[in-house]
């Protein structure tokens, strides 16, 4: 019953999320032929350094490329961390905010089931369109004559999944420990923009999350090299941060 | 903040919590619940360490609480379903007999309902669940007189079928009407906890009597306990002990009318807490 008036609550949301990243992809891969041909005088028009490499690569490495950057950097950093961030920020203090916390607490279900079935249903409503998308990316990719790894593109919606999921379980944590939703929301988002800001700044882009989805991660896919380290530390950044929004959900007076 | 707060409730009885605003009355009702939790002390619910075991201790437990918030996008047999969802004895049949007797319409959305109809469905709910314990939040706030008068009916039959109806309230005439015990709260400690008649029987006892002719003073009857106040046709009476024993002393007189205008609980409540207020 949690987890259906959850998905009740987050329908648009979702809806929207998943109509942003289908257009996102669709003009993607219709636009790749005209972009194909013209990278080099691209690159110069190009401000930030990253974004340069990202052309490069693109002119270097192909659709793959061109394709890994829009959904598993673009699609997942930008449209995913929204979503994940709107939706994580309602997990808990979405109650609080419409006063409806001592209703819902004071039935007869543990605070670990509502966590659990809100977190489930959260992350399936980020991960399904974010995987139904990146395969219909790989079904169009023959209209503009590519053709895309089936293998690689799971390799690239399991890692993008690991770092869609650790954002919105901090979230979840930021949703346990706030009063308003909109303060985790905002707090989770800022973080997040600060993070790509950085990225676009040659000498700090090290320090960025974004690297842990970038090009450097997602081409060697092609190859069938999985960023099993990378996966590994955003696999167990997830399990701390909802271990942390359990323990502050448990302890907290409403 | 709670300070030794003791109260133990028997099965199938009404009792009722009373204080001022900010006494600890809410905040008492949900560390019962877990909703709050509290730093020492024991909880019991239906032989349950509610401590210990809080799921378990919620399951008997049909709860409505003192916000009338709810999920506003729902219909009201959808929010009904919903909070009923949780309890294994709960029956959507009496939820539903119990919306159509409070006149809500099961299709309207919540966000649509005055106040006093979001007070009945959380009612509906709590009693609905078929927890032996029912703990309301000021169940009568915002209901109009006739909705007041038939929830307490409901409390009272709900009590008869052996459940235990534990409410807080601002509304001390159905406080007065209801139950059978009463706890004043004030600070978050406990100032009083007693019957009811036993508490009301410190309040005055007074009759307005209306005579059809005019009397004297000295021409009224007298008597150990026996005071009149007023003049010509209409006097009050106040008097002690029993009101069988006050009223055989007006048998002759030529009375028109008669009104019973004794202190009920919110004369002790006045009392009590001015009480409080003067020695702090």
């Amino acid at each position: 019953m949690i987890a259906r008036h959850f998905l009740w609550e987050q329908r648009f949301l979702a809806l929207g999320y998943f109509l942003l990243l289908l257009v996102n992809m669709m003009a993607s891969v219709l636009y790749w032929p005209e972009l194909r041909d013209s990278i080099p005088e691209m690159i110069k028009l190009i401000p930030f350094k990253p974004l340069q490499d990202f052309a490069r690569a693109f002119d270097e490495q192909g659709f793959w490329a061109y394709y890994g950057a829009q959904h598993f950097w673009k699609g997942a950093g930008m449209f995913g961390i929204a979503a994940a961030g709107l939706m994580g920020s309602g997990v808990v203090a979405r109650d609080v905010d419409q006063r409806t916390a001592e209703l819902l607490l004071s039935r007869p279900v543990s605070r670990a089931r509502i966590l659990c079935e809100r977190w489930c249903t959260g992350a399936l409503l980020i991960l399904l369109p974010f995987t139904m998308v990146a395969f219909i990316g790989g079904w169009m990719a023959p209209s503009v004559d590519e053709m895309l790894d089936r293998s690689a593109v799971l390799m690239g919606v399991a890692h993008s999944s690991t770092f869609l999921l650790a954002v919105f379980t901090l979230t979840c944590w930021l949703s346990a420990l706030f009063t308003h939703q909109l303060k985790a929301g905002i707090l989770v988002l800022g973080f997040m923009l600060l993070n790509l800001a950085i990225y676009l700044v040659k000498d700090l882009w090290d320090w960025s999350l974004y690297n842990l989805i970038d090009l450097d991660v997602t081409l060697p896919m092609e190859a069938g090299v999985y960023p099993w380290r990378e996966t590994f530390w955003l696999g167990g950044a997830t399990l701390v941060f909802y271990v942390g929004a359990l323990v502050s959900f448990q302890r907290r007076d409403f | 903040m709670l300070h030794g707060v003791s109260l133990e409730v028997a099965a199938g009885e009404v009792f009722g919590f009373v204080g001022p605003n900010g006494a600890g009355k809410t905040t008492f009702l949900k560390s019962l619940l877990g909703i709050v939790r509290p730093d020492a002390g024991s909880i019991t619910i239906a032989d349950i360490d509610a401590r210990r075991r809080p799921l378990r201790a919620r399951r008997n437990v049909g709860y409505a609480p003192g916000e009338t918030a709810m999920y506003d996008s729902f219909r009201v047999l959808t929010m009904l379903e919903f909070a009923l969802a949780f309890h294994e004895s709960a029956s959507l049949e009496r939820g539903r007999a119990l919306l159509s007797r409070f006149g809500l319409p099961e299709k309207r959305r919540v966000r649509q309902l005055s106040h006093g109809m979001k007070r009945k469905l959380l009612l509906a709910q709590a009693i609905a669940s078929g927890a032996p314990v029912l703990m309301l939040d000021e169940p009568m706030e915002g209901l109009d007189p006739e909705a007041r008068r038939d929830v307490e009916v409901l409390l009272a039959q709900e009590a008869a079928a052996g459940r235990t109806v534990f409410f807080s309230s601002h509304d001390l005439p159905s406080v007065e009407r209801v139950c059978r015990r009463v706890a004043f709260l004030r600070g978050g400690r406990l100032l009083e906890c007693g019957p009811v008649e036993e508490i009301l029987s410190r309040a005055s006892h007074t009759l307005l009597v209306q005579l059809r002719e005019p009397r004297e003073p000295d021409a009224l009857p007298s008597g150990p306990g026996l005071e009149w106040t007023g003049e010509g046709k209409r006097w009050r009476l106040a008097y002690r002990g029993n009101a069988e024993d006050a009223l055989a002393q007006l048998t002759a007189l030529p009375i028109a009318s008669l009104r019973d205008a004794s202190g009920g609980l919110e004369e002790v409540f006045e009392a009590l807490y001015g009480a409080e207020e003067d020695a702090s």
